[in-house]
C-alpha cells in the first residue's frame, strides 16, 4: 500500500467496533426471537395439528444455517454477513444475487415487524385507545412513523440502538420463560397433544404451507454476521453467541408449538363464529387471533395468564419493534458491504463522519421498506385494490403479502450460502476457523487437504425444500420474488456496464491480502498469524506451476 | 469476573432445565408409546436437558475459576 493510499484509508471513516458478547447476541435474539411472536398464529392455522413438526423440520433447517452463519462470520467477520460468503465463494454475480435477496428480507423485517408491533399494542386491554390503531389509515401511518424513527435511531448510531437491543432482549428472554414454565407445569398434557396431533393432522398441502411459515421463525442469524464487523474479538464472540441463539430459539419455538397443541387452557376457549366449539390451536391459528397469538396463549396459562394478559402485548410490541430495527441495521449494513464490493453504487459505502453510521444506506432502505408498506397497506387502505389482490392473489391480506416475501428470500439466500460454504471449503482452507460445522468428509483438492461439509449438504437440501414449499404454496410469493431478483440484476447489470466492469465474471481480488485486512481489522492477530503460517505452508507443499493460493 | 450470584444462577437453572427436559421426554413416551409422533415433544426435551447441561458445564467451569 503506498504511503497516499493510506493516508486515504486512515481518513475514510469505517464502522467502528462497540458491539459486544451479549449485545452481538440480543442483535440477533431481537430479529429472530420477535418472530415466534409472528409466526406461531400463521403456522398454527396453516398447519394445524402438525405445526410442532412444521417447527421441527424448520428448526432442523435453521440449525444448520445457524452453523454455516457461525463457521463463516468467525472466519470472515466483515459486515455484509451472507452476502459477504456468497460474493466470495462464488463470485460477484451470485453475490449480488444473495444479498439482494437477503436485502428484501432485511426490508420487510422492517415493515412487517413494526405492522406487527403495533398489532399487538392494539390487543393491549388496559389502554383501549390503542385500539384504534386497528383503522387502517391510522395503522399505516404509525407503521410509517415508527419506520422513520427506527431510520433516525440509526443514523444517531449503533451505540445507542445496541443498548436498546441488549435491554429489550435481556427482559424477553426471561418473560418466554416464565410463560413456558408455568404453561408446561400447570396446564401441559401430553395425552392431549397426542390426540390433536392425530385429530387435526392437516394435508400434504397445508403441511408444506405451515413449514414455508415456520421458517418465517428462525430467520435473523443473519443479523449476528452483520454485526461481526462492529463486534469485539469477532472469531471469538461469534460461535459462542451463534450456539447460544441456536439453542434458545429452538428451544422457544418447538416449546411453544407443543405448548399450544397440548394445553389445557385457564379460560374456556369461545366458541368459533359458526358456534362450534374449538381447540386452542385452533382459537390460536384464526384470523382474529393469528396476529397475536402468543399474547393470547399467554393469558390462557394458569396463574401466571392474569399478569401475562397485561404485559404480552407490550412485551410483544417491544419486541418485534427491537426485531424492526434489526432490519434496518441490516439492511444498511449489507447495502454498506456490496457497495464496497461494487455491487452497489459507492453511495451506500458513504459513512456519515461524525456518527460513522452508513446514514445513506439506512435512509434508503428505510425508503424501500416504505413502499413495501404501501404495497401491504393498500387492499385495507383502497376497496379496488382489494379487490384487485382478490381476483390476483387469492384475497392475500397485507401481513401474508409480507410473510411470503420474507420467505422466499430467506430461503433464496440461504441456499446461496451453503453452497458457498462448501465452495470456501475448497477453495480457502487456509483461513483459519475458529468453528467448523460438524461431521466432515476429510481429502485432497488441487494439491491442499481440505474437508467437505456433509451438514451443509443436509442444510442445502432442507432450505431447497423449504424454497419449493414456498413456491408451490404462495400465490404472492411466487410471483414478487423472482420479480425481485430479476429486478435487481438488470440494475446490477446496468450498473456494471456503466462502470466498466465485469458483468457476468468476478473482478480479480487478492483475498489474501483482504484476509490479512479483516483479521487485523478484527483484531484477531493470532489467527492472522496463522493464516500467514497457513498460506506459507501450503506454498511450500505445491509442486511448481501449481495455482497460487 | 461473575458475580457469585450470577454463578449459583446459571447453576440451579440449568439443573432446572435438565429435569424439565427429562419429566417432558419421559411423560411423552410414556403417554404415546411407540407413536411416531412422540418424536417431537422428545427432540424438544432433549433440547431443553441439552441447554441445561451446557449451563450446568457454565457452573462448573465459573465455579471452579477457569473461565
Amino acid at each position: 500500500m503506498t504511503v497516499a493510499a493510506a493516508a486515504k484509508a486512515k481518513e475514510q471513516p469505517t464502522l467502528r467496533r462497540s458491539v459486544t458478547p451479549w449485545g452481538s447476541f440480543s442483535w440477533g435474539y431481537s430479529d429472530v426471537g420477535a418472530d415466534i411472536f409472528v409466526g406461531l398464529g400463521l403456522v398454527l392455522g396453516a398447519a394445524a395439528g402438525a405445526s410442532n413438526v412444521a417447527f421441527l423440520f424448520a428448526g432442523m433447517v435453521y440449525v444448520c444455517i445457524g452453523l454455516a452463519y457461525t463457521e463463516l462470520a468467525a472466519a470472515y467477520p466483515v459486515a455484509g454477513g451472507g452476502q459477504y460468503f456468497v460474493y466470495r465463494g462464488l463470485g460477484d454475480i451470485f453475490g449480488f444475487i444473495a444479498g439482494w435477496a437477503v436485502l428484501l428480507d432485511f426490508t420487510i423485517d422492517i415493515v412487517l415487524f413494526a405492522w406487527s408491533c403495533i398489532d399487538y399494542l392494539s390487543k393491549l386491554p388496559i389502554l383501549p385507545i390503542l385500539s384504534y390503531t386497528a383503522h387502517p389509515w391510522i395503522h399505516f401511518i404509525v407503521v410509517f412513523v415508527v419506520i422513520a424513527w427506527l431510520a433516525g435511531l440509526n443514523v444517531w448510531g449503533v451505540r445507542e440502538s445496541s443498548a436498546f437491543n441488549e435491554l429489550v432482549s435481556g427482559l424477553d428472554v426471561v418473560s418466554e420463560t416464565a410463560i413456558l414454565f408455568f404453561g408446561f407445569l400447570f396446564a401441559f398434557d401430553p395425552a392431549l397433544l397426542a390426540h390433536t396431533m392425530a385429530a387435526a393432522w392437516p394435508t400434504p398441502f397445508n403441511l408444506m404451507n405451515g413449514v414455508s411459515l415456520a421458517i418465517i421463525s428462525f430467520v435473523g442469524l443473519e443479523s449476528i454476521s452483520q454485526a461481526a464487523q462492529e463486534t469485539q474479538r469477532p472469531a471469538s464472540v461469534i460461535p459462542r453467541t451463534s450456539i447460544s441463539l441456536i439453542l434458545t430459539i429452538l428451544i422457544f419455538a418447538l416449546a411453544y408449538s407443543n405448548l399450544s397443541l397440548g394445553m389445557h387452557t385457564w379460560h374456556a376457549i369461545p366458541p368459533d363464529a359458526h358456534g362450534h366449539p374449538q381447540m386452542l390451536w385452533h382459537y390460536l391459528g384464526s384470523e382474529e387471533n393469528n396476529g397475536a397469538a402468543v399474547a393470547v396463549l399467554a393469558s390462557n396459562v394458569p396463574y401466571w395468564g392474569a399478569l401475562a394478559a397485561l404485559y404480552v402485548p407490550v412485551l410483544g410490541a417491544i419486541l418485534l419493534l427491537i426485531s424492526s430495527n434489526s432490519g434496518v441495521f441490516g439492511s444498511s449494513r449489507i447495502a454498506y458491504a456490496m457497495s464496497r464490493a461494487q455491487l452497489l453504487p459507492s453511495i451506500f459505502q458513504r459513512v456519515s463522519p461524525s456518527r460513522r453510521t452508513p446514514a445513506v444506506s439506512i435512509v434508503a432502505f428505510c425508503s424501500v421498506a416504505t413502499v413495501e408498506l404501501i404495497f401491504a397497506a393498500l387492499p385495507s387502505l383502497s376497496p379496488g385494490v382489494h379487490a384487485i389482490y382478490a381476483h390476483l392473489f387469492r384475497g392475500e391480506d397485507g401481513i401474508t403479502f409480507l410473510g411470503d416475501l420474507y420467505a422466499f428470500g430467506a430461503a433464496a439466500s440461504y441456499s446461496l450460502v451453503f453452497i458457498a460454504l462448501i465452495a470456501l471449503r475448497l477453495r480457502d482452507p487456509q483461513s483459519p476457523r475458529k468453528f467448523k460445522m460438524p461431521i466432515n468428509i476429510p481429502f485432497v483438492y488441487k494439491g491442499n487437504r481440505v474437508e467437505f461439509p456433509v451438514v451443509a449438504v443436509i442444510g442445502f437440501i432442507g432450505i431447497m425444500s423449504i424454497l419449493v414449499f414456498t413456491m408451490i404454496t404462495h400465490e404472492i410469493g411466487r410471483i414478487a420474488g423472482p420479480s425481485w431478483i430479476v429486478l435487481g440484476v438488470i440494475g446490477y447489470i446496468a450498473y456494471r456496464k456503466r462502470k466498466r466492469l465485469p458483468m457476468f465474471h468476478s473482478q480479480p481480488r487478492d483475498w489474501k491480502k483482504a484476509q490479512i485486512a479483516i483479521l487485523q481489522e478484527a483484531g484477531e492477530l493470532e489467527l492472522m498469524d496463522e493464516y500467514l503460517a497457513n498460506v506459507k505452508a501450503m506454498k511450500l507443499q505445491a509442486p511448481p506451476g501449481a495455482p497460487k493460493p | 469476573m461473575r458475580s457469585p450470584a450470577y454463578v449459583r444462577m446459571r447453576g440451579i437453572t440449568g439443573a432446572l432445565l435438565i429435569v424439565a427436559g427429562a419429566t417432558i421426554a419421559v411423560r411423552s413416551i410414556g403417554v404415546m408409546g411407540a407413536d411416531a409422533r412422540a418424536i417431537v415433544p422428545v427432540v424438544m426435551g432433549a433440547l431443553f436437558v441439552a441447554a441445561g447441561f451446557l449451563r450446568v458445564r457454565d457452573y462448573l467451569r465459573l465455579r471452579s475459576g477457569d473461565a
